[in-house]
C-alpha cells in the first residue's frame, strides 16, 4: 500500500513548499519532509537490501545526503528525488557488501519483525488470509532472489505502485528498459512460486478464493 | 521445472517461461508473449490478445498468475520505520556549517597553511632584524615590550655566534634578561646598579677577578650589561660555582677595560653582531659603534619595525586561529 491517498497535487505542492524552505536552511521544514517520506524510503531500502539494519543506515544516509545536497534539487517532485538518492545508496551498500545473496529478510523475519504492519483486509476469509500470508512470505523470499535492477523495478512498480515514468526518473533509465525489467521480474517471481508445489497450491487456492469473491459480489 | 498437469494443463509443455521464439502471434496459434501479457496486466487494450486469452487456457492461466502476483505484491505489508529519521540540529548543523564558512576554510586550508608559515617566517625575520639592529637603549625598551619571542631568537643568534669574551655568561644573561628584566622598570640609579652588579659579580669570583671596583667606569651606558652579569653570576654560582667564578671573572675583567664597555654592552642587549666587531677590534672606536646605531633607532627605525612586527604578529595570530578552526571543522565533518 502506498501513502499518497490524498490529493496528489496538494501533496506535491506541500512538498515543494517544504523543500523551498529547507533550501533556505530551515531544518524543521526539511524534517517535515523526512516524516512525510521516511516510511516510503525505508521500505524501498528494506526490500532492496533485504536487511533491516542496512535499510536503516541507507534511509538515514539518504536524508543526510538530501540535506547536504539540497541545492542540487532541480525542482519537480520530491519523492522521486529522494528515492533516487535512496536506490543509489542501496546499490552502493550492496556493492560494498560484495553483492551477497539477498534473502536474509526471509519469511520468519517478516513475520516476527515487530515493526511490520499488517494491512490485509479484516473481512478476508481465514483460509484466504492464511494463503495470502503464506504467499506473501514466499514472494518476499522470491523478491530477494531477483537481480538487483529487476528487484528495484518490481518493488517500485508493484510493491510501491509508482508509474513507469517515475521509476525511469528514479533509476535514470529509459522507460522501455524499466518495462522490460518489470516484465522479467514478474515472470521470474511466478516461476519461483510455481516451481514449488506447495507454493503453487497456495497460489491456486488463493485464486479460487478470489474467484469466489468475484462471483459472490456479482 | 515440473508442473502439475492437473493444475496447469498444457502449461507444462511450454514450461512456466517461454522464450520470445514461443511468442507467436495469437492468430498463428502460438501463445501470448511476456510483453503482451504484461501490457494486458497494465491495462493496455489489445483486442486480439484478449480474444486469445479467452480461447487459450495456458495463456489465461499465466495471465491470472501474473495478475495475482501483482496484486499480492501490492498488498505486501509496509514496514513501519524502526525510528524517526529526522535530522538532529547536530547532524544538520554540522553539515550546514560545512556548507558555509567552514567549507570555505576547508578549501582554503592549504593556502592557509602556507600563509601561516610565510607570516611566521616574516614575523621571525622582523623580530630578528629588530634585535640585530638594536642599540642598548632601545634594547631595553624592546625587551620590556616583547620578551618571549626575543628570548628564543636571541638565544639562537647568540648560540650560533662564536663570541670570544665570556660566551657562557653572555648566553646565560640573554636567557635571563627577557623574563626578569621585563618585570623591572629601568634602573633609577644606573651608576648604583652598575656598581652593585660589579661588586656582586666580583664577590662571587673574588679570588680571580682582579679589578671589580673598576666596573663603575661602565657608567650609565650599560645598565643591562651590569645586571646581566649579576644575573648570570647568580645563576651560575648557584648551579656551578667554580665555572661561574671563572666566567664571571673573565667578563668582569673585560668590563673593567674601557674598550670592553662597548664589547659587553651590545652583547647584553642581545646583539651577536655587535659583539663581533667590537671584540674583533678592541680599539676605542668600538665604543663609537653602538652610538650611531642607537641614534638611528631613536630616529624612527625602532618604531616602524615594532609596528611591522605587531601587524605581522596580529596577522599570524589570525591565521593560526583560522587554521585551528579549519582543522576542527574538518575533524567534525569527518566524524
Amino acid at each position: 500500500m502506498t501513502f499518497h491517498n490524498q490529493d496528489p497535487d496538494a501533496e506535491n505542492r506541500l512538498d515543494e513548499r517544504l523543500i523551498e524552505n529547507a533550501r533556505k536552511g530551515d531544518l524543521p521544514s526539511f524534517n517535515t519532509l523526512v516524516t512525510r517520506h521516511e516510511r516510503t524510503v525505508y521500505n524501498v531500502c528494506l526490500r532492496t537490501l533485504r536487511d533491516t539494519a542496512l535499510a536503516e543506515d541507507a534511509t538515514q544516509d539518504t536524508f543526510l545526503k538530501a540535506w547536504t545536497a539540497i541545492n542540487t534539487f532541480r525542482g519537480g517532485l520530491v519523492r522521486p528525488w529522494l528515492l533516487k538518492i535512496a536506490t543509489n545508496r542501496c546499490l552502493d551498500l550492496l556493492r560494498a557488501s560484495g553483492r551477497r545473496p539477498a534473502g536474509s529478510l526471509d519469511a520468519q523475519e517478516i513475520e516476527t519483525e515487530p515493526h511490520w504492519s499488517s494491512q490485509t483486509e479484516v473481512a478476508e476469509h481465514p483460509e484466504q488470509h492464511a494463503s495470502r500470508q503464506e504467499l506473501s512470505a514466499l514472494l518476499e523470499r522470491a523478491l530477494g532472489q531477483l537481480a538487483e535492477d529487476q528487484r528495484i523495478a518490481v518493488v517500485l512498480a508493484d510493491v510501491q505502485g509508482y508509474p513507469y515514468e517515475e521509476i525511469a526518473n528514479i533509476t535514470d533509465t529509459a522507460i522501455g528498459t524499466i518495462k522490460s525489467r518489470i516484465n522479467r521480474g514478474r515472470a521470474r517471481l511466478r516461476e519461483a512460486l510455481i516451481a514449488d508445489p506447495a507454493a503453487r497450491e497456495h497460489l491456486h487456492q488463493f485464486q479460487r478464493f478470489l474467484k469466489q469473491d468475484e462471483e459472490a459480489s456479482e | 521445472m515440473t508442473s502439475d498437469p492437473r493444475i496447469f494443463g498444457d502449461l507444462s509443455m511450454n514450461g512456466p517461461f517461454r522464450s520470445p521464439a514461443d511468442a507467436d502471434s495469437p492468430a498463428s496459434g502460438g501463445h501470448l508473449s511476456e510483453d503482451q501479457l504484461n501490457l494486458l496486466i497494465d491495462g493496455e487494450r489489445d483486442l486480439a490478445a484478449t480474444a486469445h486469452l479467452a480461447s487459450c487456457p495456458t495463456c489465461q492461466q499465466e495471465y491470472d498468475d501474473l495478475v495475482t502476483l501483482r496484486d499480492l505484491l501490492r498488498s505486501l505489508p509496509q514496514a513501519r520505520t524502526p525510528r524517526s529519521f529526522q535530522l538532529t540540529p547536530e547532524m544538520a548543523g554540522q553539515k550546514a556549517a560545512a556548507r558555509g564558512f567552514s567549507a570555505w576554510l576547508l578549501n582554503a586550508l592549504p593556502a592557509l597553511r602556507a600563509m601561516t608559515v610565510v607570516l611566521a617566517l616574516a614575523f621571525g625575520s622582523v623580530i630578528a632584524y629588530d634585535i640585530v639592529s638594536k642599540s642598548p637603549e632601545s634594547g631595553q625598551q624592546f625587551t620590556d615590550q616583547a620578551a618571549a619571542p626575543i628570548a628564543s631568537v636571541t638565544s639562537t643568534t647568540v648560540a650560533l655566534a662564536p663570541t670570544e669574551p665570556a660566551p657562557t655568561a653572555t648566553f646565560v644573561s640573554m636567557q635571563k634578561v627577557p623574563g626578569d628584566q621585563a618585570d623591572e622598570s629601568a634602573p633609577t640609579s644606573l651608576e648604583q646598579d652598575a656598581t652593585e652588579s660589579s661588586n656582586s659579580s666580583g664577590g662571587a669570583a673574588a679570588d680571580t677577578a682582579p679589578a671589580p671596583t673598576d666596573a663603575p667606569d661602565v657608567d650609565g651606558e650599560a645598565p643591562m650589561a651590569s645586571e646581566a652579569y649579576e644575573e648570570a653570576t647568580e645563576e651560575r654560582s648557584s648551579d656551578n660555582a667554580s665555572d661561574a667564578a671563572g666566567d664571571t671573572a673573565m667578563v668582569s675583567m673585560a668590563a673593567a677595560s674601557p674598550e670592553a664597555t662597548a664589547t659587553v654592552t651590545p652583547t647584553a642587549t642581545a646583539t651577536a653582531t655587535a659583539t663581533f666587531p667590537s671584540t674583533a677590534t678592541p680599539e676605542p672606536t668600538a665604543t663609537a659603534t653602538p652610538a650611531p646605531q642607537s641614534t638611528a633607532d631613536e630616529n624612527g627605525g625602532f618604531d616602524i619595525w615594532n609596528f611591522v612586527a605587531a601587524v605581522l604578529g596580529l596577522l599570524l595570530a589570525i591565521c593560526v586561529a583560522m587554521l585551528l578552526f579549519a582543522i576542527r571543522a574538518r575533524h567534525r565533518t569527518n566524524t
